[in-house]
């Protein structure tokens, strides 16, 4: 009796092991999104290029909605960190939609093929970008 | 009480000669005073200097529209010959720098010294100056379009959208298929046009990029300017349904880059070859946009009034400033405006769309005019795809379609008579949106529903000739009386002038010089 019990809970371990696993690195295509306030968050990892290919769309609703502009781009090397600063451009259009911006960085070598890193915007963490060998990346929130 | 009347005439000869000495002197704002007292000769302003409108002897009829644009650049010419003449003149002149005129507004760029403020300042013939800022940042890298969860990749179909359906276009395409628009040019005061979009290919007759100052082949800046002139004249009325007059073609501009290319924009859309002899011009012009921000609004009520003038009938969004009451963004309010709220699939007003009475010169004004569908509305995109958009801006669109079929249907119509027939043609409706038989202004809904049907109907109606051969008959009810009745309710400047009558007294200046630029 106990030895089946504890057969059940190595099975259920190891089930859960495979779901967790294949939730973070089974993405093939390289793409994920993560939605956290106040910026949902969608990636791309080119990994022939090595680019990280990012686009931030603001959750709220915005009754005059351009694209957001990149206006300051910069990464720090200890701890992995990018930090992006959004703003909005001149906007005088009537439209209601969700504002929104994309980025495209060329990896620094010390990230190539795999890594991860923190994703600040407007000085705000949103979470941390993960990404692996076969063009593989997971967006997590902290 | 003879003394109290003695003060009582005596105060209102002072407030009279007070206005008489304002009048005289330009108005400056805070921060350019404080420049000119700075005495400090190594420093320079960029400045909008906005010219007295001065009546003429020469004055053109209303809706002559070259004598029009004639007279504007005739007038703005000689203003600027008069400044230049008194910087001739005066100590201070040679250090006043004039960097070209805009002749749609009567006004005029320039770079100035504390010393040649002073200078500017003196002239006879100047009515106020404005601080021209410049953007300080830099642009970023930014590319890629706004996600929508409605987006569609076909342009085909045969369900007519809810958006034509609800402005009675399938009734109009079954009974008179012939009426889409075709030889009338409307206008896109945008962010620009793809003109390789299948629904807009072969539509666009030209292109002006404002920002920089040249005619292009079509382009778009972003997704928006795509979107209404799909809405306008895109797609045809067999597969692709999503244009009000797929038959119409279109001139269009990206203007609104900033506060001065939207003006540069105004003035080519006026004299698109830049020849006042030809009138080339679009019968209307179709804006989904708003001012708030800019340093006057009187530059834009200037602009609008010409545009009026020469016959060319002017739609704006109402803007997305919405629940609350007067919350019509600027300069949807000008009377020669027809400003237009937005409804839901439901018919019902979108939470977003801005309510009125709106103020101009003080006054309250019965702004929006008129409502049309403007949620969630199927339109072109860039890269040959349909896309789904919501906004007041896509409410406008509608409206300036519908005017296309009237022109078509009688040419002869002025913007007046326009307004009227878009009006009185409205499906009456009150505050709630529930279907009513008689026209009352609702601060939602304006005079109504559009319905594009009615109105095309009363334009023939009006063309009596025109529709001898067709079974459209006259509409039934007094179309006349109840139109003037309706207009004298919404009040609007018998104007015959160009924005002289248009003072701002009242009006509060903003400061954003930051994003004025570029004049």
């Amino acid at each position: 009796m106990k030895q089946s019990a504890l057969n059940f809970c190595v099975l259920a371990f190891i089930a859960a092991l495979t779901v967790i696993g294949a939730n973070t690195w089974a993405q093939t295509p390289s793409q994920s999104t993560a939605s956290q306030n106040p910026y949902e968050v969608e990636g791309t990892y080119d990994q022939a290029n090595q680019d990280l290919i990012l686009k931030l769309t603001e959750v709220v609703e915005n009754m005059n909605a351009c694209d957001l502009v990149v206006t300051s781009q910069t990464y720090v090397n200890n701890p992995h960190k990018l930090s992006l600063k959004l703003e909005s451009d001149f906007c005088p259009i009537d439209k209601v939609g969700h504002r929104s911006a994309s980025v495209k960085w060329h990896l620094p070598m010390s990230l190539r093929g795999s890594g991860e890193i923190i994703l600040e915007v407007n000085g705000e963490v949103l979470g941390r970008i993960v990404f692996g060998q076969h063009g593989s990346l997971l967006l997590t929130h902290l | 009480m003879k003394s109290q009347l003695s003060k009582a005439i005596l105060s209102a000869v002072a407030v009279c000669f007070s206005f008489s000495i304002a009048q005289a002197v330009p108005a400056i704002e805070n921060d350019l005073v404080r420049f000119a007292k700075s005495g400090n000769s190594d420093k320079v302003a960029q400045v909008v200097v906005l010219f007295e409108n001065e009546r003429s002897s020469s004055f053109p009829e209303r809706y002559d529209s070259r004598g029009v644009v004639r007279f504007l650049r005739w007038r703005a010419e000689r203003a600027f010959d008069r400044l230049e003449k008194h910087l001739a003149q005066v100590e201070g002149g040679d250090q006043v720098r004039l960097d070209g005129f805009r002749w749609i507004n009567n006004s005029v760029a320039a770079m100035v010294s504390p010393a040649g403020l002073k200078a500017l300042a003196k002239a006879p013939n100047i009515d106020r100056i404005y601080l021209n800022g410049r953007i300080t940042y830099m642009r970023g890298q930014s590319w890629g379009h706004p996600s929508s969860t409605y987006l569609t990749n076909t342009l085909s179909g045969n369900d007519w959208p809810y958006s034509l359906r609800d402005i009675g276009i399938d009734k109009l395409h079954a009974e008179q298929p012939s009426i889409n628009g075709s030889g009338v040019v409307v206008g896109s005061m945008d962010t620009g046009v793809d003109g390789n979009h299948p629904g807009l290919k072969g539509k666009v007759l030209a292109f002006y990029d404002a920002g920089k100052d040249k005619l292009t082949d079509p382009y778009d800046l972003d997704t928006h300017g795509t979107h209404t002139c799909g809405t306008m004249v895109g797609g045809d009325r067999a597969n692709a349904k999503f244009g009000v007059a797929p038959g119409a073609k279109l001139v269009s501009t990206a203007a609104l880059q900033n506060y001065g290319a939207m003006l540069k924009g105004m003035e080519w859309l006026l004299d698109p070859d830049k020849n006042p002899s030809t009138a080339d011009f679009p019968r209307v012009v179709s804006n989904s946009w708003r001012s708030d921000g800019a340093p006057d609004q009187e530059l834009f009520y200037r602009a609008i009034s010409a545009w009026e003038a020469a016959g060319i009938t002017v739609v704006f969004s109402a803007g997305n400033a919405g629940p609350r009451d007067e919350t019509i963004t600027h300069p949807h309010e000008h009377p020669y405006v027809i400003a237009v709220a937005a409804t839901g699939e439901d018919g019902k007003v979108t939470k977003f769309s801005s309510r009125g009475p709106a103020i101009f010169q003080g006054k309250k004004v019965q702004k929006p005019d008129v409502s049309a569908p403007g949620d969630k509305v199927v339109s072109s995109v860039p890269g040959g795809k349909m896309e789904a958009m919501s906004g007041t801006s896509m409410a406008a669109p509608h409206v300036t379609g519908t005017v296309a079929l009237l022109l078509q249907v009688n040419p002869k119509l002025t913007p007046a008579d326009i307004r009227k027939v878009i009006l009185t043609g409205a499906q009456p409706v009150d505050e709630a949106g529930n279907t009513i038989g008689q026209h009352v202004w609702s601060k939602t809904y304006g005079m109504g529903r559009l319905n594009a049907f009615e109105a095309v109907k009363m334009a023939a109606g009006v063309a009596k000739n025109f529709y001898a051969a067709t079974h459209f008959v006259r509409s039934a009810f007094a179309f006349t009386e109840l139109s003037e009745q309706m207009v004298s309710a919404n009040p609007r400047m018998e104007a015959d002038d160009f924005g002289k009558e248009i003072n701002l007294e009242n009006t509060k200046w903003v400061q954003a010089w930051d994003i004025w630029s570029d004049y």
